[in-house]
C-alpha cells in the first residue's frame, strides 16, 4: 500500500505523550531550507540559493482534554522545553516509516472554547535541530519482558558490482571490472562467485587495497571467478528514537537498537539511558557504519510493564 | 488558439541524479506559474500619472507549490522525488517542466524549498512541496 488515510496514523508521541486520540489534524509536519536572493548586476533574473540552514515545522490541533496524561498535561506550562516528537502517520508496525524531531519547543499554545462546539487546541512548535525520516523498529506497545525485536532489513546500498575474480591468498584479494566505490569497514554481500575454495559467496568485511580491488578475511586455496558485490551498509550514521509512556512496577529499563550486516550476528548500535519512570523520550545519535538489518532490544529490571516505542533513522 | 484543462497538464522534475520524472499522477494541485518583471516607479515631477519603467529583472512570483496524495512510491514517488529540501549552496538546481497544454511548456530551475506532509482526521495523507525558482524561466 503506497498511500495512508487518517485511519492509518499510529501514535503520535510528544516527550512520552501518546496525543493520536485527542489530534485531527497536523497541518505542519516537515523541512524547509532557507534561502537568499543571489542575483546580481547584469542578471536578467531573479537567483535564489541555499544558505545551508534548514528548518523543522510541527503543529498539532485537536481536542483539549484536562484528564492526567492526556494533551493539556503534555503541553502546558512547558513551553521552550525540548519535546522529542515521533509520529508514525504510516501505522504501528516494524518497517513503516515515522518522522521524528528532537527538538520541538517554544511553541505557542492555543485553548479555543466555540460556542456549541467542544473546546479545541491549538499547538504550535519551533523545532530545533533536525527533523529525521525513520523506520519503526519497535511498536508503541506495552512490554513486560527482555526480547530481540523483529529485524528491518534497509537493503543493499548502490549498485552491484561484477567481480572479475578472487586470488589465491590469505586473505584473498577480490578484482572488480570497474571501480568498486567501497571504503575500509563497509560490508558487502558477494554472490555468483564460482569456482573458489572455500565458497566465498556471503557477507563480508573489506579492506579496501586499490580502486578495483578490496581483500576479505578468507584463505582461499583455489581462485574463482563472476558473480557481483554489493555494499550491505550506510555509512553517514544516524539516530535513535525511543518514547516510553506508562510504566508501572519495572525498576529499570535500557532499550537499544542493534544493527547487523547478515541478520545473524548483532552488535549494539545505540544504547538508550536507563529508564526509571514514565514520560521518557530521548534521541541518541550514532555515527559512521550502520549496517543492512537493525532492530530493537527490550532490557528489563524487575517485574511490571511498561509502553514503548523504539525507530532508528540513517543519515 | 485552443483552451486546455487539467487533463492536458504534464509535470515533470528532476530526481537527486538529474533525471526527469513525471509526477503529472502524483500532482493534484498547483499553485500557479506567475513571471513578473520588477518595475519601478518612474515619473516625476510635473507628471500628472503614474509611470514605470522595467529594471530590467525578471522573477517568478513566490514559490511554486505542487500539492497532491503522499505516496511512499520508492524512486519516483513524491516523497522520494520531494522530500529533500536543499541542504546548501552546492546542492544542484533541478528542473521543473509544466506542460500546461499541446506543446507548450514552461520550465525553470528550482530549489527544494520546503517539503511538508500534513495530516488531517478522515483525509488521505497529503503531501505539499515549495520550489524555489532560480535563474531564467524558458517558456517553448
Amino acid at each position: 500500500m503506497s498511500k495512508y488515510g487518517s485511519n492509518s496514523v499510529g501514535p503520535i508521541l510528544v516527550g512520552g505523550y501518546n496525543l493520536v486520540n485527542h489530534t485531527t489534524d497536523i497541518p505542519a509536519m516537515g523541512a524547509e531550507s532557507v534561502m537568499e536572493q543571489s542575483d546580481t548586476m547584469g542578471d536578467a533574473w531573479q537567483e535564489s540559493t541555499p544558505v545551508g540552514l534548514r528548518k523543522g515545522a510541527f503543529g498539532i490541533r485537536g481536542f483539549y482534554d484536562d484528564d492526567a496524561e492526556t494533551i493539556n498535561e503534555s503541553l502546558l506550562g512547558t513551553q521552550g522545553t525540548p519535546k522529542v516528537v515521533c509520529v508514525l502517520a504510516d501505522g504501528n508496525t516494524v518497517g513503516q516509516s515515522f518522522r521524528g524531531m528532537a527538538g520541538a519547543c517554544g511553541y505557542k499554545l492555543s485553548r479555543v472554547p466555540v460556542r456549541g462546539a467542544l473546546h479545541k487546541v491549538n499547538a504550535d512548535f519551533t523545532v530545533t535541530g533536525e527533523v529525521e525520516d525513520g523506520v519503526v523498529l519497535q511498536p508503541y506497545e506495552a512490554e513486560t519482558a527482555d526480547g530481540n525485536g523483529t529485524a528491518h532489513d534497509s537493503g543493499l546500498q548502490g549498485e552491484a558490482i561484477d567481480i572479475t575474480a578472487s586470488s589465491e591468498a590469505d586473505p584473498t584479494e577480490i578484482s572488480t571490472d570497474d571501480p568498486h566505490l567501497l571504503l575500509t569497514g563497509d560490508y558487502v554481500l558477494i554472490a555468483g562467485h564460482t569456482g573458489s575454495t572455500p565458497d566465498i559467496n556471503g557477507v563480508h568485511a573489506v579492506t579496501v587495497t586499490g580502486a578495483s580491488t578490496f581483500t576479505i578475511a578468507v584463505e582461499v586455496t583455489v581462485a574463482g571467478t563472476g558473480g557481483t558485490v554489493q555494499r550491505a551498509n550506510t555509512r553517514d550514521g544516524g539516530a535513535g528514537y525511543q518514547q516510553i509512556g506508562a510504566y508501572t512496577g519495572i525498576t529499570g529499563y535500557v532499550g537499544k537498537v542493534q544493527h547487523s550486516a547478515d541478520n545473524t550476528t548483532w552488535a549494539d548500535l545505540v544504547t538508550f539511558a536507563n529508564v526509571t519512570a514514565a514520560r521518557n523520550a530521548q534521541r541518541i545519535a550514532a555515527s559512521g557504519v550502520v549496517r543492512r538489518y537493525t532492530r530493537y532490544v527490550v532490557d528489563v529490571t524487575g517485574s511490571g510493564s511498561l509502553t514503548v516505542f523504539g525507530g532508528f533513522s540513517r543519515a | 488558439m485552443a483552451k486546455y484543462g487539467s487533463n492536458s497538464v504534464v509535470v515533470a522534475f528532476d530526481d537527486a541524479a538529474g533525471d526527469a520524472q513525471t509526477m503529472t499522477q502524483y500532482v493534484q494541485e498547483i499553485n500557479g506559474i506567475d513571471v513578473e518583471a520588477m518595475l519601478e516607479e518612474s515619473h516625476t515631477f510635473g507628471d500628472a500619472w503614474f509611470e514605470s519603467l522595467a529594471s530590467g529583472l525578471r522573477k517568478v512570483s513566490g514559490d511554486i507549490t505542487l500539492g497532491g496524495l503522499y505516496d511512499d512510491t520508492s524512486t519516483t514517488g513524491p516523497d522520494a522525488i520531494f522530500n529533500a529540501p536543499a541542504s546548501g549552496p552546492s546542492v544542484t538546481t533541478r528542473t521543473l517542466t509544466i506542460t500546461f497544454g499541446g506543446s507548450k511548456t514552461f520550465s525553470v530551475e528550482c530549489f527544494i524549498k520546503k517539503y511538508s506532509r500534513p495530516l488531517s482526521r478522515g483525509k488521505l495523507h497529503r503531501y505539499t512541496v515549495a520550489l524555489q525558482s532560480t535563474g531564467a524561466v524558458t517558456e517553448a
